[in-house]
């Protein structure tokens, strides 16, 4: 793990002098786990690679601002996220939800995901519907809190929590019938 | 943390599963700030650097040059105040006289001592005057009189013994002239020199006009020799033993 960070660390060194070799083992190295976020968030491939690309320009060409070598994964991450919020924020839209509905979607399940398998789970995610795919990406797969997805798609913290457990629920009618 | 929240945390790789196109890094390869740039940076850093090291390289032999003129004004001044006499021996026009005439400048050797006592005898005769010392004013006057006179008489001599070729001595009577109006002047101003003692201004006018009379004979010289050498010039030397006798100035 040591290694590879000091890896990453000399690939950002070098690719801030402007080497393009640098610039391309970095986008090898990261852009597999970033086309997915990008795919969860857009829904589509088209504007997945978009995303993607514009991301990578951005980080590339602002490369000089990054403070430590070390912490590119993340400030990558970082970008392709607040990339992807901007563009759902243009398309969709989200429907406040009351606290009668979000209460009434509490939990009261058995851990019925175990024995399904992950790119079933995974497949039925990018099935979800615009606006709870999102909220569910952001809170569930890149560990936001709900306060935060709130802050970042400029909707309300109830809104998030009510939008997760309607993706909950389509998830688990969809893949439960599956089996 | 929600349970499936968690299970899905635990199990993020296993969601990584589309890669994207080939094609894409080249897009975004074609909009990356290139090593080219970086290194058209570098060479415009160090071509800045190396106007800098040029322009100060210029300043600093600027400034050395301002040295060294400074310098030099200052030797040059030092040398002008430490020997005025040769830079008043250039200046004098009784060089030419010397040039000329040998005996002349061994007589003038003797007189520079004088000229430049006689520089100097402006602030000492102002002295004088105050003190009314008549005596020191004569004798001054006398031995500055008699140094020129002596080279005045050498060059008469010269021309007397000079033999007329050509002309008769009435043909030069324009120098005699002219060497008699400064006669006139030169007693003049002695009279007024006993009158009114040895200031800067008759000084400098008796000198002025003791090289009048230089210059005239001098002339006068010039013309005889010219006259004389077209007369040779159109006579060829023969074989004839009885010289013809010429004509000499006795006067002048």
């Amino acid at each position: 793990m040591e290694k590879e960070n000091n890896i990453t660390t000399d690939l950002v060194h070098n690719a801030r002098k402007g080497n393009t070799q640098a610039f391309a083992q970095l986008y090898h190295q990261y852009s597999k786990a970033m086309y997915n976020i990008c795919i969860r968030m857009a829904g589509n491939i088209t504007d997945a690679e978009d995303l993607l690309q514009e991301s990578f320009i951005t980080a590339f060409n602002n490369i000089h601002q990054l403070k430590e070598d070390n912490f590119f994964g993340g400030w990558l991450k970082t970008i392709v996220v607040n990339n992807c919020i901007k563009h759902c924020k243009k398309i969709f839209y989200w429907d406040d939800w009351s606290e009668e509905k979000t209460e009434h979607l509490t939990d009261d399940e058995t851990e019925w995901w175990v024995n399904i398998e992950m790119n079933h789970i995974n497949s039925a995610i990018k099935q979800l519907p615009d606006g709870c795919r999102e909220i569910f990406t952001l809170y569930a797969v890149e560990n936001y809190s709900h306060k935060e997805v709130a802050n970042n798609l400029g909707i309300s913290e109830s809104t998030s929590k009510s939008q997760y457990h309607r993706a909950k629920k389509l998830l688990k009618e969809k893949l439960i019938n599956q089996l | 943390m929600d349970k499936f929240k968690q299970y899905i945390q635990q199990h993020k790789t296993e969601l990584n599963t589309k890669e994207p196109s080939a094609n894409l890094w080249l897009n975004i390869q074609q909009q990356l700030p290139t090593k080219k740039s970086a290194t058209v940076l570098t060479i415009f850093k160090w071509a800045a650097a190396a106007c800098i090291i040029v322009l100060c390289g210029f300043g600093v032999l600027y400034l050395l040059n301002i040295n060294k003129q400074n310098n030099n004004v200052a030797v040059n001044k030092n040398q002008q105040t430490n020997q005025p006499i040769e830079i008043q021996k250039e200046t004098t026009p009784q060089e030419n006289l010397e040039n000329n005439n040998p005996q002349i400048a061994q007589a003038n050797a003797a007189t520079n001592s004088t000229s430049t006592e006689k520089n100097k005898q402006p602030a000492s005769t102002q002295t004088q005057k105050k003190n009314n010392n008549n005596n020191e004013v004569e004798t001054t006057l006398q031995s500055l009189d008699s140094r020129f006179i002596n080279i005045i008489n050498l060059q008469k001599e010269k021309i007397s013994s000079t033999p007329l070729y050509t002309e008769s001595p009435s043909y030069y009577s324009d120098f005699i002239v002219r060497f008699k109006e400064m006669d006139s002047d030169e007693k003049a101003i002695k009279n007024a020199i006993t009158k009114q003692g040895l200031t800067d201004d008759l000084l400098s006018r008796l000198i002025n006009v003791y090289q009048q009379k230089l210059n005239v004979l001098k002339d006068l010289q010039k013309e005889i020799n010219k006259t004389n050498n077209r007369y040779m010039q159109n006579h060829q030397p023969s074989n004839n033993t009885n010289k013809p006798t010429f004509i000499h100035f006795n006067n002048i």
